[in-house]
């Protein structure tokens, strides 16, 4: 009896010890993340591991590759921050685009993969030319093609850390609240949430990076060990001297690290306490119009494998959720996304863009907006329905971001 | 910043070496590595350049000359946004010093040996196939002794890949551009006229086997893998024979210069050796010397002229020079004062530098002031603090190739600003820098 008693009352305490450290984590509730003013920097608060990871990262993500190394014999980068370069490393760009196609027949998208895939490279390696091969051409199966910029990668750690659950709260797919506005997440055949790229393309940094190390560098890797072929046909092993795969797991990890750790921009501090009150009072007329229904202002991320991404409050003006903006901004499709759904792009670091919407379409916030439609018509009307001094008050709040 | 030690650089004397400042507050941030005016390099984020710059050898000589180039375009930055001309007379003569004052010894020297060195056609045919002096080239892929293993197995495969081009028809010219050695690259990668002999050891056997025309194997050196190559004469029949006979001029000056310091009778100033020594180490402010270090009769070898040289010397020469012996030292100030000396001469008699020669000078001159212009006016405000951090940033990532400061310009540049490194700091910032890389490998293993 006594031993029984003392392993109850060992269970008991142990329940106990439990709950208080449950009320403890309740009681802190999630704090905000850090973001930076000096975009490119790491997220605070890192391990010396982690910041070592992050750092070498980086130098990965500046290095330029060769063909020894791995790079090509297609591609369209020969390095990652050819594309991700402003304002810093880890940023979006322009200059260079990178040519989608996408065949749909029958109401059925198709990336071509027998033609080469949705990805056109626009590039071919010295030894590929010689062989008497250039970059891919679009197939003819293609039904639309789109010419995109590279998104900024800041604060994908952070966005990859939110929660299912959390992005599930936002979701209405089939507007059930008949606000117009639907917003569905979407999944893997593997039932992941493919919550990253423009139209839901990628579950986790990790296949964001793979995908770019492949598609973009033309590197093989341990998952994907077999180079991409030139428009379905292999191209020459001649053409392609580094061995499968050209890049191994640890070094494709501290890519990884670094692309997880990138820190969000920081909005523009207000130079006055009368700048801080036009950029509030811009903030608020971004909820009322409408916009926040999806670019929802906070996000609370769960647990991860850095205690700096782990339980913060975000704001990333996003639900990294699928809605349906319209034909007018509609080309290619994909297997989870038809032409006119595009996931919610997060607006921080806004301020540093130069080019707005997936294919720099835009060159203003305000005919960024114009182009939304679909679900977020009724929006884009109320936006426009706003005084001049009311909509340069709310763009004025955007290009702070 | 305790335990640290800056060097302060003083406007006013002529030499203004550095000078040691005494450590001040205990229990602050740790020392700046260097500083420039109010612009400091912490070790934080010199540790972090570091990483940001691998491969890059983290000996303290690669970490040395990066804090240099921090040092050298921060100077240039604070310089030019104060308003400095640096194609002004002033930056240009500091600049070019050294080089007008080869230009014109050259020039004194061909008028004074030129015929006895000139070389016929047929003369540098026949040295050609003679084969004492080969004319070498080389392609460099670099790996150093802190270089990890799959870096290293990328630079000979990629070193493989450019000798399997070359063996596949293609050009040297495409094969030195993939060549990692700044300073052969824009010369079609000429190593020079040289015995075989003169070469290191490893590349000694393969540059012996080499018949003109042919590109040895790939070769593993301190420096890295190497792929030489030997021309054929038809390519090389305008430069062999000027380069035949800079090398024999520049035997037979040797020997004319030895001539001449024994008709000079050049003196050396009692303590000279030490406090050339001294200045080598870059303490020579603390050393006093009561008289030129050398003289001649009618003449003699100025502090200023020996600073400035000492300079100019490269890293490890200048090293070698401050711990020299004593006859060594004497041997190097002597031969200071017999150029000096021929350098006299030449202006009394009336011969000047090539006018080419200083044309071209100055348009070398204009294009690092123009490339060290626009790497400091890239995506920040120019010529501010965060357009040196961001030039940094792209410098480690090999975004941007490292142009070197001129030694003398650097310390035109930097006479009227405080300035200041710190090598413990630069040591604990470089400590830093492997504790991340290993903390990094550490996580990745686990």
């Amino acid at each position: 009896m006594k031993a029984g008693t003392t392993r109850g009352g060992s269970r008991a305490a142990v329940a106990a010890a439990g709950l208080v450290s449950a009320l403890a984590a309740g009681c802190a509730g999630p704090s905000e993340a850090p973001m930076t003013d000096t975009p490119g920097e790491a997220v605070a608060g890192l391990t010396e591991a982690e910041r070592g990871r992050f750092l070498l990262g980086r130098a990965l993500f500046e290095r330029l590759a060769t063909p020894e190394e791995g790079l090509g014999p297609l591609f369209n980068g020969d390095r990652c921050s050819t594309c991700h370069d402003q304002p810093a490393a880890g940023g979006g760009g322009t200059r260079v685009r990178v040519l989608k196609a996408t065949g749909m027949a029958e109401g059925r998208c198709t990336l071509l993969e027998s033609v080469g895939g949705d990805n056109i490279q626009l590039r071919a390696t010295p030894l590929l030319l010689a062989a008497g091969l250039g970059p891919e051409d679009v197939p003819p199966e293609a039904t639309a093609t789109a010419l995109l910029v590279a998104p900024p990668l800041f604060g994908l750690g952070l966005l990859e850390a939110v929660s299912e659950s959390e992005l599930a709260r936002r979701a209405d797919p089939g507007d059930a609240d008949g606000d117009g506005i639907s917003g569905r997440m979407a999944r893997f055949a593997d039932g992941r949430v493919a919550r990253f790229g423009r139209k839901g393309d990628a579950a986790t940094v990790a296949d964001f990076v793979e995908s770019a190390l492949r598609f973009e560098l033309g590197f093989t890797t341990e998952g994907h060990p077999r180079e991409e072929a030139r428009n379905g046909v292999p191209v020459p092993a001649a053409a392609d001297p580094a061995p499968d795969p050209e890049m191994d797991a640890a070094t494709m990890a501290l890519l990884i690290a670094y692309v997880r750790l990138l820190a969000p921009p920081a909005p523009e501090a207000p130079a006055s306490a009368e700048a801080a009150d036009s950029i509030a009072r811009g903030g608020r007329l971004f909820d009322e119009v409408g916009c926040a229904r999806c670019h929802v202002s906070s996000l609370t991320t769960g647990t991860a494998s850095e205690s700096a991404l782990s339980r913060r409050r975000i704001r990333a003006y996003t639900d990294l959720l699928l809605h349906d903006l319209g034909g007018a901004v509609g080309d290619v499709c994909t297997p989870r996304a038809a032409p006119g759904e595009y996931r919610t792009a997060p607006l921080w670091g806004l301020r540093y863009r130069e080019l707005f919407l997936h294919d720099g379409s835009a060159a203003t916030l305000e005919a960024a907006i114009g182009a939304h439609r679909g679900e977020a018509e009724a929006v884009t009307r109320a936006f426009q329905g706003l005084s001049p001094n009311r909509a340069a008050l709310l763009l004025r709040f955007l290009s702070r971001l | 910043m305790s335990g640290g030690a800056l060097r302060r650089k003083r406007a006013g004397p002529a030499v203004g070496i550095a000078v040691v400042l005494a450590a001040c507050g205990a229990g602050a941030d740790p020392a700046p590595v260097a500083r420039v005016g109010d612009w400091v390099l912490t070790q934080e984020r010199l540790a972090d350049l570091l990483v940001l710059a691998q491969p890059l050898p983290l000996d303290s000589g690669s970490v040395g000359a990066l804090v240099d180039q921090w040092v050298s375009m921060a100077a240039l930055a604070q310089r030019t946004a104060a308003g400095t001309d640096l194609n002004g007379p002033e930056a240009t003569e500091a600049s070019l010093w050294l080089e007008r004052r080869e230009a014109l010894l050259d020039a004194e020297r061909r008028a004074r040996l030129g015929e006895a060195v000139r070389i016929s056609p047929e003369q540098a045919r026949a040295e050609f196939h003679a084969d004492t002096l080969r004319l070498l080239a080389h392609v460099l892929r670099r790996a150093g002794a802190f270089t990890s293993d799959a870096e290293r197995d990328l630079q000979r495969r990629t070193a493989q890949g450019i000798l399997d081009d070359l063996v596949a028809g293609g050009s040297w010219a495409a094969a030195v551009d993939r060549s990692e050695d700044v300073e052969t690259r824009t010369s079609s990668g000429l190593l020079g006229l040289l015995r075989v002999d003169e070469l290191p050891s490893r590349l000694r056997e393969a540059a012996a086997r080499l018949e003109p025309g042919q590109v040895s194997s790939v070769v593993e050196s301190p420096q890295g893998y190497h792929i030489l190559y030997r021309p054929r004469f038809e390519e090389v029949a305008e430069l062999y024979p000027r380069l035949l006979a800079d090398r024999r001029l520049e035997a037979a000056d040797a020997e004319a210069d030895r001539r001449v310091g024994d008709s000079l009778g050049v003196r050396i100033a009692a303590g000279g050796a030490g406090w050339v020594r001294a200045l080598a180490r870059g303490s020579g402010e603390r050393a006093v010397l009561r008289e030129p270090p050398a003289g001649w009769d009618g003449g003699a070898l100025g502090v200023d002229v020996v600073a400035r040289h000492v300079l100019a010397l490269p890293d490890d020469a200048r090293a070698r020079l401050g711990g020299a012996s004593d006859d060594a030292a004497v041997a190097f100030l002597e031969r200071l004062a017999v150029r000096q000396a021929r350098l006299e001469g030449a202006v009394r008699g009336g011969i000047a530098a090539d006018g080419g020669a200083l044309d071209d000078l100055t348009g070398m001159h204009r294009a690092d002031v123009e490339a060290w212009r626009a790497a400091l006016s890239d995506g920040a405000t120019p010529f501010s603090r965060q357009a040196v951090d961001r030039y940094m940033e792209r410098l480690v990532a090999r975004r941007i190739s490292l142009r070197p400061v001129p030694a003398l310009l650097r310390r035109w540049l930097l006479e009227p600003l405080v300035w200041g490194v710190d090598a413990t700091a630069r040591d604990n910032a470089a400590a830093s820098a492997r504790r991340l890389i290993s903390a990094a490998a550490r996580r990745e293993g686990s």
